[in-house]
């Protein structure tokens, strides 16, 4: 195995042993079946308006709930820091530094790794939706029985649009861990969102604000044909992964020579 | 064959100097330990000399070759123990586990002996956080070891162990030193350590060797003049005499090593109108006296 592989396996295998990790994802599969029960019961404690829907807009609406919560932000941010400050605090870190030539793969594998815990959240998301949809809304006055429905390209704008903002975010935390402990880091990249959020609502840097970017409820409506939404939404990700590039470079020129002091 | 040559070290934070000029040398086969008081630089030093720390100057050889410029080469010859690190998620069999995968090493049986060698194998599927420190001290020598290596670099490893606990550790690094011929350095601020296993011992205090030799030699019983006054000593006045470790400075403490210089030291604090309260002589081996000192 190359040395990149190996690291990467070796990541992997630590997220996926974590019981934080283990406990998010559990959640995040539980909440559409929750919400599929509670529609299907037509329980008081849901109310459900406007058009019907198709499971896999379903399945994105839940999604869009977790989000509307920052769920996965809060829980990516933990994930990050413990994997980066944590593992530098700890001195977990120094040992695999010794035992690689090339401190870029290493943090290249860590990255790579909660990027692919963050499609196995959605993938289970998505698919927790679908089946409760299956289960508990085919066939009630909410549901048109569709697997897709209409216009549900612009219901998958929005998990891939947010795979880049959250993809942002674990590159700030990441570079956030390398001069701050798991505390610090946690509190000031949970401020930088609520910063950001803040800063979506002032009209003339709003355009520059990944957040905002990455909110396709917030500028969806203006773009009426599909074709002109695609190009947005194309357009949008590219600005993220602008960025998502700059605070990775910065992050791998500071780690090659960064001095391990604890 | 020299398996570590450290020349004209030198390692600062900030404005700080950790390291002074430190040149230290390792042969195959060699136990050394590297004695000195909390702040010393011990684990400063223990960080260059694996490349996680980078010194302002000096250089660094091991196995014959410049540790920054063929690093991917020489590091895995090493084993290491600094602070026992563990993910308290996974148990002591899976810790070693992914150190092997990451050194490209994976060998079942290499953890089984390695483990066995530490006893640490019957607990192998128990979560490390249920490990008593010692037992964590024994996972850290085991990842130390698991690469079969030339070079072992041990920092502090008998803080937290029982006395049975520091008895076996040091049976198990003659026994490597000895019968495999690992080359071992291992920094301790217990004098009884060094002394007992060490074929040299290293004397490092803020930052600057002060002695580099055998055992007993260093424990051997020479006269010192410990000069004592009511003001505290400033540093610069001596700077030679303390670069070329003829003396020994704290607070209101001067620790004078020879006597030749003796005359010399009490003419500058007559200069210097600094009041000597008292001047007495002590027979003690330097560790006896650096030990007394770093207390």
């Amino acid at each position: 195995m190359k040395a990149m592989e190996r690291f990467y396996y070796i990541e992997l295998y630590k997220l996926f042993k974590r019981k934080d990790v283990f406990w998010s994802l559990l959640i995040s599969i539980f909440v559409p079946l929750l919400f599929g029960l509670l529609a299907k019961t037509e329980s008081d404690i849901l109310t459900i308006s406007g058009e019907k829907f198709s499971a896999i807009q379903y399945a994105i609406m839940m999604f869009g709930f977790l989000k509307t919560l920052f769920f996965f932000c809060f829980i990516f941010i933990i994930f990050t820091s413990s994997t980066f400050a944590g593992e530098l605090e700890k001195g977990n870190l120094s040992l695999l530094l010794v035992r690689s030539e090339n401190r870029v793969k290493i943090i290249l594998s860590k990255v790579l790794a909660l990027l692919t815990v963050l499609m196995v959240f959605i993938f289970f998301v998505i698919l927790s939706g679908i089946i409760s949809y299956y289960i508990f809304l085919y066939n009630i006055k909410f549901a048109t029985n569709e697997f897709l429905g209409k216009e549900y390209l612009r219901f998958l704008y929005m998990p891939l649009l947010s795979i880049f903002e959250i993809a942002l975010l674990i590159m700030i935390t990441m570079l956030l861990s390398l001069f701050f402990g798991v505390y610090k880091t946690n509190l000031l990249s949970i401020g930088l969102i609520i910063l950001m959020k803040v800063l979506e609502k002032v009209d003339k840097i709003k355009v520059f604000i990944p957040t905002y970017l990455a909110d396709i409820n917030a500028w969806g409506n203006i773009y009426k044909t599909e074709h002109e939404l695609l190009i947005k939404v194309m357009q949008n990700i590219g600005f993220l992964s602008i960025y998502i590039a700059i605070v990775l470079i910065v992050t791998l020129c500071y780690f090659s020579k960064m001095e391990i002091k604890n | 064959m020299e398996v570590l040559s450290v020349e004209n070290l030198t390692k600062k934070y900030g404005k700080k100097v950790v390291l002074c000029n430190v040149s230290i040398k390792v042969s195959k086969g060699e136990i050394v330990g590297l004695v000195g008081p909390n702040g010393a630089g011990k684990t400063t030093f223990i960080k260059c000399i694996t490349g996680l720390l980078r010194p302002e100057e000096g250089s660094i050889k091991l196995f014959g070759y410049d540790l920054f410029q063929n690093y991917g080469r020489v590091i895995k010859d090493i084993g290491l123990l600094l602070e026992p690190a563990f993910y308290d998620y996974l148990t002591a069999l899976e810790n070693l586990k992914i150190l092997m995968i990451a050194s490209n090493n994976y060998n079942l049986k290499k953890i089984q002996e390695v483990m066995e060698f530490v006893g640490l194998w019957e607990v192998r599927n128990k979560y490390v956080t249920t490990f008593s420190f010692g037992m964590k001290q024994r996972l850290g020598l085991a990842q130390a070891l698991m690469s079969d290596p030339q070079f072992l670099i041990l920092d502090e490893p008998t803080i937290g162990l029982d006395p049975i606990g520091v008895n076996e550790l040091k049976e198990k690094l003659v026994y490597l030193s000895k019968n495999k011929g690992v080359s071992i350095l291992f920094s301790s601020h217990q004098l009884l350590d060094v002394e007992e296993i060490c074929d040299k011992v290293i004397l490092l205090r803020e930052g600057v060797v002060l002695y580099d030799g055998v055992p007993k030699e260093a424990v051997k019983q020479k006269e010192y003049y410990i000069i004592l006054s009511n003001k505290k000593f400033d540093k610069n006045t001596f700077e030679h005499e303390i670069m070329n470790n003829y003396l020994d400075l704290r607070d209101n403490v001067l620790i004078v090593r020879k006597q030749e210089i003796l005359n010399n030291i009490l003419k500058k604090l007559y200069d210097q109108n600094i009041d000597i309260l008292d001047i007495d002589i002590k027979k003690a081996g330097l560790l006896e006296l650096f030990y007394i000192e770093g207390q």
